[in-house]
């Protein structure tokens, strides 16, 4: 199989400049990049993806056995980068892809120079003497919420493809397939997601990371970001002023900037990102 | 509703309206709620306005989806729609149906909640409805391939690689092994797959099963593992260990599914020991049939290969045999009846018992087929069986035969190309249900002819024409003819079966025929000596002798013959010298008479010196007195001298 096509895989930027893997969270796709790829496509080699069973990636390659771990999708993100082979690369990671870089980075160091995890958390449950922020119940809960957008979900697929008047300049394309999945792949993914425990996968990682966190986050709690900073070897903490746990979209502009002074030199002087002004 | 309308500030209508208002600014913060969404959430105003975020008054579950599905749809797209989350309130989850906007010129995002509780239930229970119903359609299916890989499961080793592979495919386990029972009861360890639950392959899990839930036949989840019974019709035929997964995303163990696939692998279980049984019954029965030696006698030798088909446990109903159709006259048979297993081989063996009954002097091959076709009407098994049928008289080796539906006997002359007999064919035995006029023909065998009958799993090959696949057999029979015959065979059946893809039973029967004993009577005077040589010569050859025993065997009776002449003649011209030979066990036994009284060596040394000669060529030599001389030499077809 191949994994570009299996990840619905976009490259854009700059030739033979140094990659930058744009790996989206649970509930997404690639499309909540779209204020922050485009900052980087002057200094970058961009690469975006759909882990498999979102997006635009390919629904027959969901493979309960690999995609039940984060170290399936993992090996999904080393399998793409391997076929790319355009040299070691940033990871941008949000949220569950955090832990998937983390995954990945640990098994393959070569593949990455460096790792801009944004709002991680290494395990979202709580457990002695770790506060995650949630209790199983209440992942159970959130299975409920999606399942019972299960059937609005199914119903509002046919709408939505006649077209989006009220945002016409989206395109009808992105706004029907925008955070849209096969809601049973999105449940098994919500448990991958919520029920893992990579703690200890931090300690295995060399490779330089900056720690993005929002100053109030209802999934990644300040603290989490306080712990992957501490157990993570070289890792830079840097608190954005926002709220949410999508800075990726709610505060692009910041995320920008934080990115960019992280990579410092290394990241070329970029026009201010399309969609920062929002 | 104009997008300046949504900043501007409440009036009545708003604040008491039967819908919960809120107004956010982009990131979520609630600066305005009206009324009822505060009665909603069981707060105050100034604890909501300015305060809180939206996603601060929805339960943990509907907050996550908040933070991870709709507010990134509402910063994409602009609004979400009839979104189903529940607000965290006084007296416990209110559901709503939650729609908002974003008025991004503005700044704001207005947000209309409406009470859902009623169609919530509505919905709860249709989503219970579909889930049972997908559940039932999941556990439908992966019991369909549970079943469908045992039914096509071949024996309890079948059965054990089937049910195991289900283990860690369809049933979603992590690993399993498999403990079956054997006679007594006692659980040993058959196999595994995966990651088996950590356990000592000596001691079985059962403990837990002898208990009382285990006597349902139902799975029990343990913490070693699930313990799943597999129930035959009368006992416990084994346990099947399974270790569930313990991915995040790994669905539990489904207790009600490992129960019913744990049923029928125990029936599965059943019909494999009886399959075996049947087939190892079958087995034995053929073994036996096969097994009976044929006739012993001189003038003939007979080698035969059976090679059953699929793993052993496909017994087919091929046969071959050997007996006496009258006194000199040898029958040989190759027969195949349709079908495998049991049934087949039962046919088989009673169709082979009425070839001897029907074989009768003076029957011959085409009346024998038609009293079988008789024979067969009642034996549905037996029915459009196919029959080579041969009668070699010994002493000339004319050979009658005929073919009901069988596949032509093959000719392989000691020289000269091979030849298919396709003289004397008729249809199977039985076949429409009547009997049938059968025709027979007759070829005649010179020495050192070998004649060979087989069963269609020799040539049959399904990616070439049956002509083809004869022309192949005929060539590779003439190819091994120089060999002992039992070589003959063994090569013959490696050569054919090289490229075979399916397995099917094969049967193998090669008769050879040296021709009769040798014999000649020759004058005193040795006029008669090199046409004697070059007789013999050809007789050896006939009976399979190699280069080195034929000059051995020729020179040695020459010289005997010679010394015959010479010394057991008396003188007279007219006197006669016999040579005779034969084989006895692959030795031939060389004999040359004369009619002069032996005198020992000493009185006569030439004879004395024939004699020595005769010896060093041959190793074995004996003399014998009576009425006239007899020189007996033994020497072995093949091989070097002793």
């Amino acid at each position: 199989m191949d994994p570009l096509a299996r990840n619905n895989v976009t490259v854009g930027g700059a030739e033979g400049a140094p990659p930058m893997v744009f790996a989206h969270g649970f509930g997404c796709d690639q499309v909540m990049w779209r204020f922050v790829a485009p900052a980087f496509e002057a200094s970058h080699r961009t690469v975006l993806l759909d882990h498999v069973g979102a997006g635009g990636s390919d629904l027959s390659a969901y493979d309960p056995a690999r995609h039940g771990r984060l170290d399936g999708y993992a090996e999904d993100l080393v399998e793409v980068l391997d076929a790319l082979a355009l040299g070691p690369a940033v990871l941008v990671g949000h949220s569950v892809s955090s832990m998937i870089g983390v995954l990945a980075a640990a098994a393959r160091p070569d593949l990455f120079s460096s790792l801009v995890l944004v709002c991680p958390s290494p395990r979202y449950t709580d457990d002695e003497g770790y506060r995650g922020g949630f209790t199983a119940e209440q992942i159970a809960d959130l299975l409920d919420t999606m399942d019972a957008n299960y059937l609005g979900w199914s119903a509002q697929i046919a709408p939505v493809i006649m077209g989006v008047p009220h945002r016409p300049e989206l395109g009808q394309e992105l706004a029907s397939s925008f955070c849209r999945t096969d809601p049973a792949l999105a449940r098994r993914f919500a448990r991958t997601t919520f029920l893992s425990d990579n703690r200890a996968d931090l300690a295995r990682v060399r490779t330089p990371s900056l720690v993005l966190q929002c100053r109030e986050d209802a999934i990644a709690p300040p603290e989490v970001g306080h712990y992957v900073r501490d157990h993570l070897a070289g890792a830079e903490l840097v608190v954005l002023d926002a709220t949410g746990h999508c800075p990726n979209l709610s505060a692009s502009a910041e995320l920008v900037a934080a990115m960019k002074g992280y990579l410092g030199a290394g990241a070329a002087p970029a026009p201010a990102p399309a969609g920062a002004s929002r | 509703m104009s997008s300046a309308a949504g900043a501007a500030a409440p009036h009545q209508g708003w604040a008491d309206a039967p819908c919960a208002l809120a107004t956010l600014a982009l990131d979520g913060t609630v600066l305005e709620a009206n009324a009822t969404l505060l009665e909603w959430v069981g707060r105050s105003r100034g604890d909501v306005e300015g305060r809180l975020r939206l996603s601060d008054l929805l339960s943990v579950g509907a907050r996550i989806y908040w933070e991870t599905h709709l507010s990134p749809v509402l910063h994409v797209d602009g609004r979400v729609d009839e979104v189903a989350v529940d607000l965290d309130g006084p007296r416990g989850r209110q559901p709503v149906l939650l729609t908002a906007v974003a008025r991004s010129s503005a700044g704001v995002v207005q947000v209309a909640m409406t009470s859902a509780r009623e169609r919530w239930r509505y919905e709860r229970d249709l989503l219970a409805a579909r889930r049972t119903a997908e559940r039932s359609a999941g556990q439908v299916r992966v019991l369909q391939e549970a079943t469908a890989a045992l039914s096509r499961a071949l024996g309890v080793d079948g059965v054990t690689r089937a049910v195991l592979a289900a283990a860690v495919g369809s049933l979603g386990a992590a690993g399993a092994a498999l403990w079956l029972a054997d006679a007594r009861g006692a659980l040993a360890l058959r196999g595994s797959s995966g990651s088996p639950p950590a356990t000592d392959p000596s001691t079985p899990p059962a403990g837990a099963l002898l208990d009382g839930a285990a006597l349902d036949g139902a799975a029990l989840l343990r913490a070693g593992g699930v313990l799943v019974p597999l129930r035959g019709q009368a006992a416990l035929q084994g346990v099947l260990h399974l270790a569930p997964r313990d991915d995040p995303a790994s669905d539990p163990p489904d207790l009600e599914v490992l129960t019913a696939v744990g049923q029928q692998t125990g029936l599965a279980l059943d019909r494999a020991h009886l399959y075996e049984q049947s087939a190892s019954v079958a087995r034995e029965l053929q073994h036996s049939l096969l097994a009976v030696s044929p006739p012993e006698d001189g003038r003939f030798a007979v080698a035969t290969a059976y090679r059953p088909g699929v793993a052993m446990l496909e017994v087919g109903g091929d046969w071959y045999d050997t007996f006496w159709a009258e006194d000199g006259v040898l029958a040989v048979v190759v027969g195949d009846v349709v079908g495998r297993g049991l049934r087949a081989a039962s046919a088989m063996g009673q169709l082979r018992s009425a070839v001897r009954a029907v074989a009768a002097p003076g029957v011959g091959p085409a009346r024998l087929l038609s009293r079988l076709d008789r024979f067969v009407e009642p034996i549905e098994a037996a029915g459009m069986a196919t029959v080579a049928y041969a009668e070699v008289d010994l002493d000339t080796g004319r050979v009658r035969y005929a073919c009901a539906g069988h596949p032509p006997p093959v000719l392989v002359p000691r020289c000269g190309p091979p030849r298919l007999l396709w003289d004397g064919r008729s249809v199977p035995l039985g076949a429409f249900g009547r009997v049938h006029e059968r025709s027979e023909a007759e070829v005649d065998l010179s020495p050192g002819d070998r004649l060979l009958l087989y069963t269609d799993g020799l040539f049959e090959r399904r990616e070439r024409p049956l002509e083809v696949g004869l022309e192949v057999l005929a060539h590779a029979a003439a190819a091994g003819r120089g060999a002992p015959p039992a070589e003959h065979v063994a090569g013959l059946t490696a050569t054919m079966l090289r490229d075979e893809r399916v397995r099917d039973d094969v049967c193998v029967l090669l008769l050879d025929w040296p021709g009769p004993p040798f014999s000649r009577r020759l004058s005193a005077d040795l006029r008669e000596l090199s046409a004697l040589r070059h007789e013999l010569a050809d007789w050896l050859a006939a009976q399979g002798a190699d280069d080195a025993a034929r000059d051995d065997l020729v020179l040695a009776a020459s010289e005997a013959t010679a010394n015959a002449a010479e010394h057991g003649s008396g003188g007279r011209p007219e006197a006669l010298v016999r040579v005779g030979a034969h084989v006895e066990d692959g030795v031939v036994v060389l004999a040359v008479h004369d009619e002069g009284r032996w005198r020992p060596p000493v009185p006569s040394v030439e004879r004395g010196r024939g004699l020595g000669i005769i010896r060093a060529l041959v190793g074995e030599v004996s003399v014998e007195t009576g009425s006239g001389t007899t020189v007996v030499v033994r020497r072995a077809l093949r091989g070097e001298r002793p």
